[in-house]
C-alpha cells in the first residue's frame, strides 16, 4: 500500500484520501481481480464499513470507515490489504494448479473404483459362464468376497 | 463537496453490487429505511436513502445498508465466499 506523498508509489494498491473517519483505496485491477477485491470486502464487512465504486476502466475504488467501538482505521485498512493481496494469491495458485488439482481427484476416485458405474451386462467369458452352469460342474472360484 | 440534500445518494456498480440483492435488501429493511431508486442504467442503480418518517437517516444504518448488500452480492455473484 503507498499514498500519494511516497516517492514511488506502487499504483496497485493506492491510498487516495485519509480522513478521520475514512481511508479510501484505489485499486489496479490489472493486479488484484475485482473477485479478490469483493472476497477481501466480505471477510471485512463485520470489522468496518465499506463501499466500492469504479472511478474509472480497471479501478475500483474501496473506502473503509470505522465501526464504532471496532478497530482502528489505518489497522483495518492495513488488513485489508494484505487480505486482499492473500485471496489475489490464492486466486492465481489456484488458476495455476486446477489442472493437477482435477488429476489427484481423479487417480483417487479412479482407485477406489468409485469413479464409474459398474459395466452394463456381464463381462465374464460367456463359455465359462455355460460351463459353470452345466449340471454337475462346479463353478469356478470368484475373487468377490461371500 | 455533496450538499445535504445529495448526501445519501449512492451510485451502486452492478459488478459489485448485484440488483437482485439490492431489492432483496431494500426489502428486509423497509422497516428501518427507506430505499428509493433514483435512476437506473445497464451497469448502475443510483439510489437515494431517507428515515421512515421522511427525514434524513443515521449515516450509521446507511452504512450498515450497504455492508448488508455488499454481502448479499458477494455471495450472488461468486457464490458462498
Amino acid at each position: 500500500m503507498s499514498t500519494r506523498e511516497g516517492a514511488d508509489i506502487d499504483a496497485s494498491l493506492e491510498t487516495v484520501s485519509r480522513t478521520e473517519d475514512d481511508v479510501r483505496l484505489l485499486v489496479d485491477e490489472t493486479v488484484y481481480s475485482r473477485e479478490a477485491v469483493l472476497r477481501a470486502c466480505y471477510w471485512f464487512t463485520d470489522r468496518c464499513y465499506l463501499f466500492v465504486s469504479r472511478p474509472g476502466p480497471q479501478r475500483l475504488l474501496v473506502s473503509i470507515r470505522a465501526k464504532p467501538g471496532g478497530p482502528s482505521l489505518d489497522g483495518v485498512a492495513g488488513d485489508f490489504g494484505n487480505a486482499l493481496l492473500d485471496h489475489q494469491v490464492r486466486q492465481e495458485i489456484e488458476r495455476e494448479t486446477s489442472r493437477i488439482r482435477e488429476l489427484i481427484v481423479a487417480k483417487a476416485f479412479a482407485e477406489g473404483n468409485l469413479l464409474d458405474d459398474p459395466p452394463v451386462g456381464d463381462d465374464r467369458d460367456p463359455v465359462e459362464v455355460t460351463r459353470s452352469q452345466a449340471p454337475g460342474n462346479i463353478a469356478p472360484p470368484t475373487d468377490e468376497p461371500e | 463537496m455533496t450538499s445535504a440534500a445529495h448526501a445519501h445518494v449512492r451510485v451502486l456498480v452492478h459488478e459489485v453490487y448485484d440488483p437482485g440483492s439490492l431489492l432483496q435488501a431494500i426489502e428486509d429493511y423497509q422497516l428501518h429505511l427507506t430505499v428509493s431508486i433514483l435512476r437506473r442504467e445497464e451497469d448502475r442503480t443510483a439510489v437515494t436513502f431517507a428515515a421512515p418518517n421522511g427525514e434524513q437517516p443515521a449515516e450509521q444504518l446507511v452504512h450498515e445498508f450497504l455492508n448488508y448488500l455488499l454481502d448479499l452480492s458477494v455471495r450472488s455473484i461468486l457464490g458462498a465466499a
